[in-house]
């Protein structure tokens, strides 16, 4: 499925994007001066040009605003995330070498631990004024507030996002679990990402594909299964292929 | 002295300067003014790299190890390598000599990683401009180790002289050739030559780029190069600094004004300044380029077998060609089979327009008789084709007159081509 680039863009490209669904985001759109586009857009590839190869729109993005006015959780707000790095990949002629600050708008309320998702997923101990390339703000906040945060924000590209998510202990675990090719490195993995994200399971929803709250229960019913029973030589492929269905890729 | 930028990417902070003076030592002895820029983090080198887009740095020094817990000299390799911002890098790395790995991880092990270092960063520059470059060991005595490290270096310059030349898109180069004395008719002797010497110009450049490329930015470079001073070295990077300003410059001519003129001026050609027989190649290379497409789209026209897909084609060309259209309609007129025309207004006559001649194709050995064939060597053979591809490319792209003086070049080293190829000529691909 393609999606097609905006005409404005090729004349005018953006500096900043802002991608959410509702009033909230359509009005910080006009506000900031910037296009509003729908997360499903950004799921799309971009439309090849008609000589061939991606306009490259994006080259001076500057800022990308990801709204979530729709009570999205942090394993859609990541799903965003890498979506919108796909498009700067394709469409930016610096690719993942483009730097771009990041902010995502959270709503009033709601899951006080969506923060700390958000930096588990992006492999950050926590997001605040001093994490490079994201930042977050919610939507009881002033203009101005939000405005400033957005500005702080040290833009960043994508090879230390990367970089972080493969030093990161979590990421890791997740990744041995499926490398993991034999019953007993199976049962070691399992018990090291158990380990891992004792206490705060629930996280790994955020590396899960959609739907990512279901998948990650059975993600999480298994885990607790293997920890205590280990692993049959015989049930290996059936586990291999059901991790394949509920990890993301990487 | 000839200015060279440099940039010493080391963590190091007590290698850092004596790798600075050894390169500044060595450089000028080759004959360098080199200004030289440091980075001791993998940040301020990743940022210095992305800044050198468009000014690239001729050196690059690139620790491996820059003490990041997740990034290391690879990663900055592939911001160079992303921004274009180093001509040549030099990948100092200990894992070649660091003892202590073999010890810590046991030699298989060890050798896996020297490869996959070698692996990782050849995947990510040119191989032909990145050397990768053991430190003295650790263990080794300081006197010892700054003697190693200066000996390395001097061999790094070397390389870069080496390969510095490969750099130019187009530059001057004098020539020095033996040319035999003639001696007057009936008189008998020894042969005599002498040394004579002549500027040349060399022409470096990707052909799959003219085709390649969407807007064929390289063939409007190489069309600039071509009308510019013959005694100026042009980089790369300065060769496509001038694509942009190009393409903005676009104006429509304003009325009793030539708009031919105002055609090539908008291209960065100064065409005011040519003379007649300048403007004529110019002219019939530029029709070339798009010419064979155009004469093929009429006539599918003219038989009215013109599909939607091709008569955008056609008019997307006709844009293109802007006001040497009518020129170039004029020139298929006068080709087709059963018309045949007087010269033009632009002094182009039929003989010149046949195809051939537009090509500018004149001798052509790589078009052998059949009983030629089976008696060339596999190296003549390989040669031939090769030659073939080029002088092909460099037709089709309005080149002609380039192709003729390739082919004016081999034809004078006097090499028994059908058994030796003439040797030295480097195929770039």
């Amino acid at each position: 499925m393609t999606a097609k680039i905006y005409e404005e863009w090729l004349s005018d490209p953006p500096r900043t994007i802002v991608v959410g669904k509702r009033a909230y985001a359509s009005s910080l759109a006009f506000v900031l001066g910037a296009p509003l586009i729908n997360a499903s857009v950004l799921f799309a590839e971009p439309e090849v040009s008609d000589e061939g190869g991606f306009p490259l729109v994006l080259r001076e993005l500057e800022r990308v605003v990801f709204v979530s006015d729709t009570n999205e959780t942090a394993a859609d707000l990541l799903r965003w995330h890498e979506a919108g790095w796909r498009w700067i990949e394709k469409l930016s002629p610096d690719g993942e070498q483009h730097e771009v600050s990041i902010l995502f708008v959270l709503p009033n309320g709601g899951d006080r631990n969506l923060p700390d998702a958000l930096a588990l997923g992006l492999g950050l101990e926590k997001i605040d004024p001093t994490t490079p390339g994201h930042g977050i703000a919610r939507m009881g906040d002033s203009l101005g507030t939000l405005c400033a945060t957005l500005a702080a924000i040290h833009p960043s590209d994508l090879p230390p996002l990367r970089a972080r998510k493969a030093g990161d202990i979590r990421h890791a675990a997740l990744r041995s679990l499926q490398n993991a090719n034999t019953p007993e490195n199976l049962t070691a993995a399992a018990q090291s990402v158990a380990e891992c994200f004792h206490g705060h399971e629930y996280h790994l929803d955020l590396f899960c594909q959609q739907p990512s709250h279901r998948n990650g229960n059975q993600l999480r019913q298994w885990l607790r299964e293997v920890v205590t029973g280990g692993v049959a030589p015989d049930k290996l492929e059936d586990i291999k292929s059901n991790l394949a269905n509920w990890l993301q890729n990487g | 002295m000839i200015p060279l930028r440099i940039l010493i990417i080391e963590d190091d902070e007590a290698l850092l300067p004596i790798l600075e003076e050894a390169y500044r030592v060595v450089f000028e002895c080759h004959g360098y003014t080199p200004v030289i820029e440091r980075a001791v983090t993998v940040d301020e080198a990743r940022s210095l790299a992305k800044a050198g887009k468009g000014q690239p740095y001729d050196f690059v020094s690139l620790d491996v190890n820059l003490g990041h817990r997740q990034l290391t000299g690879i990663d900055v390799l592939d911001t160079l390598k992303r921004f274009r911002s180093a001509w040549m890098v030099a990948l100092l790395t200990g894992v070649e000599t660091d003892s202590t790995l073999d010890k810590t991880v046991g030699r298989a092990k060890g050798d896996d990683l020297r490869k996959q270092l070698r692996r990782d960063a050849y995947a990510r520059f040119p191989a032909e401009r990145l050397l990768v470059v053991e430190k003295p060991a650790p263990t080794t005595p300081k006197k010892e180790a700054a003697v190693l490290l200066a000996n390395r270096i001097e061999q790094i310059a070397l390389v870069f002289m080496e390969v510095g030349r490969l750099r130019y898109v187009f530059r001057p180069i004098d020539v020095t050739s033996l040319e035999r004395v003639p001696q007057p008719k009936g008189q008998k002797g020894k042969r005599t030559f002498i040394e004579t010497s002549a500027l040349h110009w060399q022409i470096r450049f990707d052909c799959g780029e003219i085709r390649t490329l969407p807007n064929l930015s390289g063939f409007k470079t190489l069309h600039y190069l071509l009308s510019r001073d013959r005694s100026i070295s042009v980089t790369p990077e300065e060769a496509l600094a001038i694509e942009p300003k190009a393409e903005r410059a676009a104006t429509k001519p304003k009325p009793g004004e030539d708009p031919v003129a105002t055609y090539f001026e908008a291209q960065g050609i100064a065409w005011r300044e040519l003379n007649q027989a300048e403007q004529d190649k110019l002219i019939r290379a530029a029709l070339s380029l798009k010419f064979n497409r155009y004469r093929e789209l009429r006539g599918f026209q003219d038989e009215e077998d013109i599909s939607t897909s091709e008569e955008s084609e056609l008019n997307r060309i006709l844009r293109e060609l802007g006001p040497l259209a009518d020129a170039a309609e004029i020139a298929y007129q006068r080709m087709k089979p059963t018309e045949r025309g007087d010269s033009d207004a632009w002094g182009i006559n039929p003989s010149v327009l046949a195809q051939n001649d537009l090509h500018g194709g004149g001798a052509n050995y790589d078009q052998l008789g059949d009983d030629r064939r089976g008696k060339d060597s596999p190296a003549a053979q390989l040669f031939r084709a090769r030659m073939k591809r080029v002088k092909d490319c460099l037709r089709e792209n309005g080149f002609a007159e380039m192709a003729q003086h390739l082919e004016d070049y081999v034809m004078s080293t006097g090499a028994n081509w059908s058994y030796n190829p003439p040797e030295g000529v480097e195929w770039t691909t």
